[in-house]
């Protein structure tokens, strides 16, 4: 364990230790604001045609007509910070020379790989944590329902689960960051969006669809086979890690 | 301490190391001697469990590296060439990072510890990234010893330094020594070798060349003489513990020792008129005959 919150820990330091991680982290804020200023317009602008008042009553919900969408464009740009964070993780270990040190410490394959996840996803789950300032905003002037509103944000951080474990295997399948980074975007981004090309919600194409996985958990519906899917995405990322770090332990 | 048996590995076709056995003690510093491409640092990237090999075993301290990993890797410390460092830590963080990776229980003394031997305390705080080359090198040794392991492993640890750091380096590795710790390094400077290694083994295209022990008070002496003839070399020649007697020069003969025979050498050589007697370090030569492969390979 000790080796494990190590690993994680220097990940998690490094990933916003440094200017490239504060500009991404400025980058993500700055796109969370501007689509929170558009919802809020739309919302208001919605809330204008009925008899209540802007954040509350039976009219429009603020979370299902601005937490929930906001949340969900939230875990659209963790399809986008997951890989861009977790990039330089495995890569940077060959870049850097630093793979032996591990691999002639006592630390497995598993625990090199796990720990590097949970150091990038802890990294995206700190950036997802500082927007808690717009639902507590509007906490402050309307009722907000936490129960919908946590697994809303549990929705947006398994996509940044799913998208740090591309991340992380893209970075053991190639030493080039931006090479990584752009496999595990493209790779998110076809896993959110393969729904789109097939109309029946409950085809086989919709259900492996990412999107359609954390809809219901968005909405506050917690699906026991959409937390297995989550899982199993996180598991056969990092299992290619894993079998790619293992490899170079084996030479 | 370390024992090395048959190992082998090979990148496709290429042998890179063949059969090569080691058996490194504690309290003594061994190096792996040879040009570039030799097989020096697979073979220690074998030994260290870096690279696992195709063939062969290690036991570092007693522990299969193979059959038992975990308490193998514990005891042993490793600093590859170039320096596993993160750049966007400290010295001291990275320091701290690898005791943790170790699970060390006095994570605050061992990294304080490893730090005062290397001489770090003027760069503990210093991001690695804006580390010199010598300074690296240090920081490298420091973190392989940080959890004082029985066995510590170097690849090239004085290569590209200036001759301060050379001679400071060269210290810590002979206090490891000292201290009980089975040291193996490579290095392709016999100088090096030289001043560092209590015993040295020479590689030629993966293979062992020769096994030289450097900690011989006198491998081979020069004799001058006021006379040399036929007679002269016949007789030292036939002397116990010499292993050869070769003419230098117009007055002198090269005396190859098996053992330390030097007083019935100079006995021997008085009815020649011994002018004077002292010892030749051939290190040089024989390394060269071994890359050469003017040597036939052991």
């Amino acid at each position: 364990m000790s080796a494990l919150r190590a690993i994680a820990g220097r990940v998690a330091w490094q990933s916003f230790g440094q200017p490239g991680g504060w500009v991404l982290l400025a980058g993500f804020h700055l796109l969370a604001g501007v689509l929170w200023l558009g919802l809020v317009d739309s919302y208001v602008a919605g809330s204008s045609g009925t008899d209540v008042g802007a954040y509350g009553g039976d009219g429009l919900r603020v979370h299902d007509h601005l937490l929930a969408p906001w949340l969900g464009h939230l875990s659209v740009l963790m399809l986008l910070l997951g890989p861009a964070v977790a990039m330089r993780t495995l890569a940077d270990e060959i870049r850097q020379h630093t793979l032996p040190l591990l691999l002639s410490a006592p630390v497995s394959a598993g625990t090199i790989v796990v720990g590097t996840f949970l150091g990038a996803w802890s990294a995206l789950l700190a950036a997802l944590a500082s927007t808690a300032w717009a639902p507590l905003w509007v906490a402050a002037n309307a009722p907000v329902d936490p129960g919908p509103l946590l697994t809303a944000y549990a929705a947006a951080a398994a996509v940044a689960a799913v998208a740090t474990a591309l991340g992380v295997a893209a970075s053991a399948l190639t030493p080039h960051p931006a090479v990584a980074a752009v496999l595990a975007t493209a790779t998110g981004i076809a896993l959110w969006t393969v729904g789109l090309v097939d109309p029946d919600p409950d085809g086989l194409v919709a259900r492996v669809a990412l999107s359609g996985r954390v809809d219901a958990l968005r909405t506050g519906l917690v699906r026991p086979g959409d937390l297995a899917w989550l899982l199993t995405a996180v598991v056969a990322s990092l299992a290619v890690a894993h079998a790619r770090v293992d490899a170079w332990r084996r030479g | 301490m370390i024992e090395a048996r048959g190992l082998s590995r090979r990148i496709g076709s290429r042998v890179v190391v063949d059969r090569l056995d080691l058996a490194v003690p504690a309290g003594v510093v061994h190096g792996l001697l040879g040009p570039n491409g030799a097989g020096k640092t697979t073979a220690l990237r074998m030994v260290s469990g870096v690279t696992p090999p195709q063939d062969g075993t290690v036991a570092i301290d007693g522990h299969d590296l193979a059959r038992s990993p975990w308490p193998a890797r514990a005891s042993l410390g490793f600093a590859p060439d170039p320096p596993p460092l993160y750049d966007a830590l400290t010295v001291r963080q990275q320091l701290v990072f690898v005791a943790r990776v170790r699970a060390l229980p006095r994570v605050a003394q061992s990294v304080e510890r490893a730090a005062t031997r290397l001489g770090l305390a003027e760069v503990i705080d210093r991001p690695c990234a804006r580390l010199s080359h010598g300074w690296r090198r240090r920081v490298g040794i420091a973190c392989a010893i940080v959890h004082d392991p029985p066995v510590v492993v170097l690849d090239e640890p004085t290569s590209g330094l200036d001759p301060a750091a050379r001679v400071h380096l060269r210290s810590v590795v002979r206090e490891l020594a000292d201290a009980g710790r089975a040291v193996l390094l490579s290095t392709h400077e016999i100088a090096e070798a030289r001043a560092m290694c209590d015993r040295v083994t020479i590689l030629r295209g993966g293979r062992v060349a020769d096994t030289l022990d450097l900690a011989d008070p006198v491998p081979a002496i020069r004799l001058t003489l006021r006379r040399r003839d036929a007679a002269l070399l016949d007789a030292l020649r036939a002397l116990p513990g010499v292993d050869g007697a070769q003419p230098e020069g117009d007055d002198a003969v090269r005396v190859v020792l098996a053992h330390d025979v030097r007083d019935a050498i100079a006995a021997a050589a008085v009815p020649w008129g011994l002018v004077g007697m002292a010892p030749v370090d051939d290190l040089e030569a024989r390394v060269l005959d071994a890359v050469t492969g003017a040597g036939a390979p052991r």
